[in-house]
């Protein structure tokens, strides 16, 4: 499958918990998001998402002059962003459970239509 | 590492970025692209690669970096507008780190439905106001009453099922009655907070700012006559027989010129200004009465009229013949009734006190006990 399609429901809470963590500028959120495994994460969408996360109250950012070049911007999290980390990790959790429940239980292929039709509702309730 | 032969590829791929960027707000590209040169410089740092060859070309760069940041991608039709989204974020954020925050979201989470129907109620008056011309609180008649209930249901429905599958339509209609509604409020808000503001009750809730062209003015003292709080546009004066004068120059006790305090008013559809009269040194003078008027504009039709001047006309015939206060009243106390009596009797000057046989001057106060 391919994971950047995956990658643009969860680059919002990734990015957060990334954040969370530790105050990051750009591309440093970047480097630590491919180090957490997420290789494929495009540096422009995370830039992306750290200014609309930023816009949308949920965290703050300050400035970084540096001796050799240009100026860091620094983003850290809000109360806002922590709350909405909180939630949105509930979420994930439940959405992965769900998910691997679906995944595992479909190993056989062998389950009759019906049972699992009835297995996928069941899924994701 | 080799930054000093980066840097102007980097500068470049960054103008690149910038230029792609170029439909949004300057706010918006420093917004987006603050900090990027470092974050790029760092990516790059320790590689041979170019910019492009490490980000890919800067359009697709930039279209990825709108995409991730939420904007609309470029081309994309954009209606100019204030994204105050942000800012409600904000304050929203603010609102929850204060102690009484929660009361306060809960209180306006359950009274939100009266913000509905108040914004009903908003569009109600629209429509009443335009269609009628007419300006009241609560409707008067069974047509009003109906629209009104229809208008508060369909406000409230509206919220409460999510009608309409189009979503940007339905939020556009709901932004627009909210905008009209938020801005009446300020509006009432305004109107009933300026202290001394005579026509208060005037107001209705209501979306036009204007309460009555002829009214006074929301604030500031008045230049000219008024009356009763009205402004005045013209005088029309008249001598002691009821005939109407022309070319009066009033004055104040000072001496100052008595000018009218609106020289421009509407008449229906067209306007109505008032024209000074020439002074011997050429100086305009608005204290000469009554003013001529010139009108121009458009007629009830539509059609648009010439401009052309007349002569003021009162607005009904309330001027009386008056009786004058005379030491010797005597001489001039029948002046009324003058006709009559050269019929009845001789016109011989009365003597204070003679009663003559004419009927007539027993209206006449000297000796009335006497008849």
């Amino acid at each position: 499958m391919d994971t950047t399609q995956l990658l643009k429901g969860v680059l919002d809470v990734a990015v957060l918990a990334v954040v969370a963590q530790e105050d990051g500028y750009g591309y440093d959120v970047v480097r630590r998001l491919r180090a957490a495994g997420l290789e494929d994460v495009g540096d422009a969408s995370v830039y992306g998402t750290l200014r609309r996360l930023y816009a949308g109250g949920s965290l703050t950012s300050y400035v970084v002059p540096s001796d050799e070049g240009p100026h860091r911007k620094y983003y850290g999290i809000t109360p806002l962003g922590r709350q909405e980390l909180g939630e949105q990790r509930q979420t994930w959790a439940a959405f992965a459970d769900t998910m691997s429940g679906l995944l595992a239980g479909s190993t056989g292929n062998t389950v009759p239509l019906e049972r699992r039709r009835r297995t996928g509702s069941e899924g994701t309730r | 590492m080799n930054t000093v032969t980066e840097t102007p590829d980097l500068a470049n791929y960054l103008a690149a970025v910038r230029r792609e960027l170029g439909d949004l707000g300057a706010d918006e590209v420093d917004e987006l692209t603050g900090g990027l040169e470092a974050d790029l410089a760092d990516a790059l740092d320790g590689s041979d690669r170019t910019p492009e060859g490490m980000f890919g070309p800067p359009e697709a760069y930039a279209a990825e970096l709108r995409a991730a940041a939420g904007l609309s991608p470029r081309g994309a039709k954009r209606v100019p507008q204030l994204d105050i989204r942000p800012r409600i974020a904000a304050a929203k954020a603010w609102l929850d780190r204060q102690p009484w925050g929660p009361g306060v979201k809960a209180f306006g989470e359950t009274a939100r439905p009266l913000w509905w129907a108040f914004r009903s109620y908003v569009l109600y008056q629209l429509i009443v106001q335009t269609l009628s011309g007419t300006r009241q609180r609560a409707p008067e008649s069974e047509v009003q009453w109906l629209l009104l209930v229809v208008l508060v249901i369909g406000g409230i429905e509206l919220e409460r099922r999510k009608w309409f599958s189009s979503d940007r339509f339905r939020r556009g209609l709901v932004g627009a009655a909210d905008l009209l509604a938020v801005g009446s409020l300020v509006l009432a808000a305004w109107l009933f907070v300026i202290p001394n503001y005579s026509v208060v009750g005037l107001v209705p809730v209501g979306i036009d700012g204007y309460t009555n062209a002829s009214s006074m003015p929301e604030s500031g003292p008045v230049e000219g006559v008024t009356n009763g709080g009205r402004l005045v546009h013209n005088i029309f004066p008249y001598d002691s027989e009821g005939n109407p004068l022309q070319g009066v120059q009033l004055f104040d006790d000072q001496g100052r010129m008595l000018v009218p305090s609106e020289k421009t008013y509407s008449e229906g559809m067209s306007d109505v200004s008032v024209n000074p009269a020439k002074g011997r040194d050429g100086r305009d003078l608005f204290n000469v009465y009554p003013l001529k008027e010139t009108l121009s504009g458009w007629d009830e039709d539509g059609n648009e009229i010439p401009a052309t001047t007349r002569d003021a006309k009162a607005s009904s015939r309330l001027q009386y013949p008056v009786g004058q206060d005379d030491p010797q009243p005597t001489a001039t106390a029948t002046a009324g009734p003058t006709p009559t009596l050269t019929e009845t009797a001789e016109p011989t000057p009365t003597e204070p006190g003679d009663p003559t046989p004419s009927a007539e001057l027993t209206e006449t106060p000297a000796d009335g006990d006497e008849g």
